[in-house]
């Protein structure tokens, strides 16, 4: 079994990658130990906030490359330690059996060189699922560089495989993290997407939850705008589940680095947008343009109404679903609601506190059957919105305190 | 007037029908065993099988597929005022004579649609927090402290992830025990004593637990709201345990 102080050093390396959902696929327990959930469960909540869906550990962090961002890198005087494919196995089996976890998430350095580690994880994932007869969730990461062939093998065994972007450009790439380029990480993106599409009809199985990939936002200059247009682009070509963004956190003394962190909120807003990208219609375009940032002030959506006061009062009692979800402070889950409602006649606004549909921001951006009850003048909206984002969450702008944020939690579920 | 049930889905029919039949509505309904001001008019329901079916019968004609089930699945909750709320609601659809299970802006269809979610959500987050330890003979046992009845709800997920692993689930809460041994599932309602188990597994998940936060990011109160502290005593990885 493996040490505790084995697992220690295996864990704090892993611990960056922010992805943890265990949804997406719903393969069956064939006669062995675990299946996986569709939507995905979270089995607890760390300090942060973040929720542990699956064992997040990497295979080694003995690294031969040295990104200036990363603690495992070459250079860095820190304790190194390597597991066995049957330690992996074995404490994967034994905490699932325990409901302690979803499933595995098996990452690794690169360990000697590509090839070598990305074998290292697929002896691992196929003992996993054919000796140890695991049939729960296993989200693989790949190594950028690893021949083709061991990649595409991985992807019938593991629900999920991702190849993190690491930086949102080439340039970026090249000067935090020279061993790697756009094209090594692409490449795979690629042929992983090519073969799930290509399988659809077949009823196979492979990569039931499809990919997603990860990257840390303030360790290089590039602006919101420009994040998300690439992440609209990989959602658009290569179909992912989800861009991740990590906000960076200074855990190494490169020069090459910022010293400050990026900042929770910067993180947070760049959810927010992604989220109105996935699901709730909106282009990058009609959001934020390539070099802008994204307003610290309000969330994106807000920005967006604000900009758009034509658009505005909308009427809950005739607007159609794909514009009830674009009102500042109704969500996807509220707007289903109204649409439920008023076919039993229409709705006023105390319809709408018996429903505890929130209105704080809402009230500003909507009518109910003509009846108005926000501020008017352009200013007074703009300033009531504004207490209301930072009521709360004030001290955390300043960039040397580390107070209390509700940041957009990760959750195993989304 | 406040009627008095046996907490039983036949006894809120039952009182359904005696409040049409008497053309007298309660203000509340509760289950007999609760303590009650002397100042309130009771009526004890009887339960009467035959009235019952009626009601039932009446309400299957009403209410859209799958609705029925929800009345199960509300009086599971071990909120107190559930009898009177899933009372109104049934009165409320009666009267109106057609499904309104998404009439959200009515208050007696809102607040029996919270009752229901309330039981789901939590069955839903016990998928995850349930913790098995594994005892001597190898059987995996559980116990919990649920605020509501949800042990049936649950189970299903565990017998088709565990398949042929022996395991117990019991709810210490409402005293609700259901086994899972050799393919076969069992439930009782009875009080037994939880047993203490001893697993080497607990210390190494506590170990994985306080290393995979980011302590950059230290936010405990986001952790609370997504894992309330009083589901903490059944986690070995909290602290707060107590001696599983």
């Amino acid at each position: 079994m493996i040490s505790a102080e084995k697992l220690k050093i295996l864990v704090e390396s892993a611990k960056f990658d922010v992805s943890c959902s265990s949804s997406g696929s719903s393969r069956k327990n064939k006669g062995g130990i675990g299946n996986a959930s569709m939507g995905g469960i979270c089995h607890s909540f760390t300090q942060d906030g973040r929720c542990i869906s699956l064992l997040k550990i990497l295979m080694t962090n003995n690294c031969v490359y040295d990104c200036a961002y990363c603690l495992s890198r070459r250079s860095n005087d820190f304790p190194r330690a390597i597991a066995t494919p049957d330690e992996i196995c074995e404490l994967t089996m034994e905490f699932y059996k325990r409901n302690y976890i979803e499933g595995l998430f098996l990452s690794s350095a690169v360990y000697k060189n590509p090839d070598y580690t990305m074998e290292l994880l697929l002896e691992t994932v196929i003992k996993l699922r054919k000796l140890y007869g695991f049939h729960g969730y296993i989200h693989l990461k790949g190594i950028p560089g690893a021949d083709q062939k061991l990649i595409m093998r991985a992807g019938e065994f593991v629900d999920r495989m991702s190849f993190n972007l690491e930086l949102p450009t080439e340039k970026s790439l090249r000067l935090l993290a020279p061993q790697k380029t756009k094209k090594s990480i692409l490449t795979p993106i690629s042929f992983l997407h090519g073969e799930k599409d290509a399988d659809r009809s077949k009823k196979s199985r492979f990569l039931p939850a499809g990919q997603t990939t990860q990257m840390i936002v303030g360790a290089s200059p590039e602006r919101d705008g420009q994040i998300l247009n690439l992440t609209q682009a990989l959602y658009k070509k290569y179909a992912l589940k989800r861009v991740y963004y990590s906000s960076f956190v200074p855990t190494t003394n490169s020069a090459l680095l910022p010293t400050v962190p990026a900042g929770l909120l910067r993180e947070h807003r760049l959810y927010q947008a992604d989220w109105l990208i996935r699901f709730y219609g909106f282009s990058v375009g009609e959001l934020i343009s390539e070099n802008e940032n994204l307003s610290k002030d309000y969330d994106p959506k807000c920005a967006w109404a604000l900009k758009h006061p034509e658009l505005f009062p909308v009427d809950v009692n005739t607007a159609p679903l794909e514009m009830l979800i674009r009102i500042p402070g109704i969500g996807v889950k509220s707007a289903y609601k109204i649409i439920s409602a008023r076919r039993y006649g229409r709705l006023s606004i105390t319809d709408f506190e018996r429903m505890k549909i929130a209105l704080k921001r809402a009230i500003h951006f909507i009518t109910f059957s003509g009846k108005f009850f926000g501020s008017i003048k352009e200013n007074m909206i703009e300033r009531a919105l504004k207490s209301l984002d930072n009521s709360k969450n004030y001290e955390q702008l300043s960039l040397f305190s580390n107070s209390e944020i509700n940041t957009s939690v990760l959750t195993g579920e989304l | 007037m406040i009627y008095l049930i046996d907490g039983s889905v036949d006894g809120i029919f039952t009182a359904l029908y005696n409040a049409y039949q008497t053309k007298t509505f309660p203000t509340a309904v509760v289950n007999g065993d609760i303590q009650l001001d002397l100042c309130d008019e009771t009526v004890e329901i009887q339960t009467n099988k035959s009235k019952a079916d009626k009601v039932f019968r009446k309400l299957k004609t009403i209410l859209l597929h799958g609705e029925l089930d929800k009345i199960y699945t509300a009086l599971k909750s071990g909120d107190e005022c559930k009898y009177t709320v899933i009372f109104n609601y049934l009165k409320k659809t009666v009267n109106e004579n057609k499904c309104i299970s998404d009439k959200f802006s009515d208050t007696d269809v809102f607040n029996f649609d919270k009752l229901v979610s309330r039981v789901l959500l939590e069955a839903h987050r016990f998928k995850g927090f349930i913790r098995f330890s594994k005892t001597e003979s190898g059987i995996y046992y559980a116990k919990y402290f649920p605020d509501n009845d949800v042990n049936t709800l649950i189970l299903p997920h565990f017998i088709s992830r565990y398949k042929s692993m022996p395991f117990i689930i019991h709810d210490i809460n409402h005293d609700v025990i259901s086994a899972h041994f050799n393919g076969k599932t069992k439930t009782v309602y009875k009080k037994i004593n939880p047993l203490y188990v001893k697993d080497e597994f607990q210390s190494l998940f506590k170990t994985y637990y306080d290393t995979v936060y980011i302590k950059e990011r230290k936010n405990e109160r986001l952790m609370k709201n997504f894992m309330p502290k009083r589901y903490h005593k059944n986690l070995p990885e909290k602290d707060e345990l107590s001696g599983i």
